[in-house]
């Protein structure tokens, strides 16, 4: 079953563009939005199972240089209208 | 462009636009009333069998969540965005003077005048709205005051030229020109006015062809519906004994009911297909299939409904030698075009996207996503593991609306606290 993660990012502040152009690339965030507020970017994380969402971070966002910051959180349920 | 749907609906204009071209020629044999019967109560039968029909293909689907039919026992329940009315009595009222009267005072509007004067019907409903908008929740910026300036120059221009043609003008038409303008502004201020239930909520979360379901399902009762109620109406106005355009009208409807071909008339051929059922489908399937981080399908609306009138007069006078002197067709339909990018800048700096991080209350993850829901602008809500418990996805017309909306959130006894993040920029959708 794939497991959805939404990820809040904060990044340094010299480094957003090719950040977001780096994030932008990988397959498994199949949203991503800058944002005002405590967070500098919001990316929505879709994975097969928990061993890969441990796979992207590890081999490809904690690759990319300027990411200071994670806070991710797993999606039990999404409701839309 | 940055939603192929959105030409779903400048088609579904366009073809409204052609309606007054090709029903006008239709006035002098036809009663009004008559066209309007035929129109909305076959309609309003072929709206209904597609929504059950929908149902009866999607719950033979094995892969598809089921969709019950007690479904339509939601109808019973209060609207509480429309008074605490039940919703079968908001479908009702609005069926009637949203759509039932707006088009009978459209077509006799038509019939005494002519299509450029009752442009001017349109654009004073779509200055109403605006500042009825304006009045609740929207901001009043540079870029709406200069739409709405537009506007009332196009008013102008058209009234110039329809004061040298005194052959198609009179105070009854201007009177039904002002009662369409009414109705058409009722209809645009509560069209909208019937959120989802908990039930449907849940539906639409394992099947989204629910909505278009609802779609076709609230149409119908508002077609039928309201037919019904237009038969008390005609019947009460033919019992008083004073002559208007309207009880001629009734009148020749009363000896034209049985007369089944008037059916089968081209223009009645047109009016039910092209100008009635082709247009709300693809209409439907743009509000469903909407992508919800561009502009929203309402704000589109509002913004291209202007096409409608447009087109209308456009046809009118190439096709059917409406009086309109070409170089002031040129500049009303500047005007107009304008304030389509004029409504467009408005609408796109004014918009709110953002984001909601929410912690709750310990014992009410199960009731509270439901109960945001039913709030107005926001889209999706995702229940999360981390530091936060929800987050919101919030789409509102302007900054006013969106704090007003915190507002009503802080409220909440389930809350314990918010975060905004507002969006800036969409990366990647």
């Amino acid at each position: 079953m794939p497991i959805k993660a939404i990820m809040f990012c904060k990044f340094d502040m010299y480094a957003t563009s090719k950040v977001i152009e780096k994030l932008r690339e990988l397959p498994e965030i199949k949203k991503l939005m800058s944002l005002t507020g405590d967070y500098d970017a919001i990316a929505e994380i879709e994975v097969e199972n928990s061993e890969d969402l441990y796979d992207i971070f590890t081999k490809k966002l904690d690759q990319i240089e300027g990411i200071i910051d994670t806070n991710t959180h797993v999606v039990m349920k999404s409701w839309e209208k | 462009m940055q939603n192929k749907l959105i030409y779903n609906i400048i088609i579904a204009n366009i073809l409204w636009g052609f309606i007054p071209v090709v029903i006008s020629g239709l006035f002098d044999e036809v009663s009004v009333i008559t066209i309007i019967f035929f129109r909305f109560f076959v309609c309003g039968l072929v709206f209904l069998s597609i929504a059950l029909l929908l149902i009866l293909v999607n719950n033979r689907n094995p892969l598809k969540e089921p969709i019950p039919l007690n479904i339509f026992k939601e109808l019973f329940k209060k609207n509480r965005e429309f008074y605490n009315q039940k919703f079968i009595t908001y479908f009702i009222i609005l069926g009637f003077f949203g759509i039932i009267l707006q088009i009978i005072f459209y077509f006799l509007a038509l019939k005494l005048t002519s299509i450029a004067f009752v442009l001017i019907g349109f654009i004073i409903a779509n200055i109403v709205i605006a500042f009825y908008e304006h009045g609740r929740t929207e901001e009043l910026s540079f870029f709406k005051l200069l739409y709405l300036t537009t506007l009332a120059f196009s008013i102008g221009i058209i009234i110039f030229v329809k004061a040298q043609e005194s052959v198609n003008f009179s105070i009854s038409g201007l009177l039904y020109m002002l009662l369409f303008s009414a109705c058409i502004t009722f209809f645009h201020t509560f069209v909208n006015r019937d959120g989802y239930s908990k039930k449907e909520i849940k539906i639409i979360n394992k099947n989204q062809y629910y909505k278009l379901i609802r779609l076709f399902s609230k149409l119908s009762i508002m077609f039928l519906t309201g037919i019904g109620l237009m038969f008390a109406f005609i019947f009460i106005l033919y019992l008083i004994p004073i002559q208007t355009e309207l009880t001629i009208e009734i009148g020749r409807f009363f000896a034209e009911i049985s007369n089944v071909s008037i059916l089968f008339r081209s223009e009645m051929l047109f009016l039910n297909t092209l100008g009635t059922i082709a247009p709300y489908i693809i209409i439907f399937i743009a509000c469903v299939y909407w992508n919800p981080y561009n502009l929203t399908y309402n704000q589109w609306s509002s913004i291209l409904v202007v096409i409608e009138p447009t087109t209308a007069l456009l046809f009118g006078v190439f096709l059917i030698n409406e009086f309109f002197p070409l170089e002031f067709l040129i500049i009303t339909l500047f005007l107009l075009t304008l304030s389509i990018l004029l409504r467009y800048v408005h609408e796109s700096s004014v918009k709110v996207n953002a984001f909601l991080l929410l912690d709750q209350n310990r014992g009410t993850m199960s009731r509270l996503p439901f109960k945001l829901l039913k709030f107005n602008g926001i889209k999706q809500i995702d229940v999360m593991v981390g530091s936060y418990d929800l987050l919101l996805t919030i789409k509102k017309n302007s900054i006013k609306d969106f704090y007003y909306l915190i507002e009503q959130l802080k409220n909440l006894k389930e809350v314990k606290s918010i975060k905004i993040l507002h969006i800036n920029k969409i990366n990647k959708v």
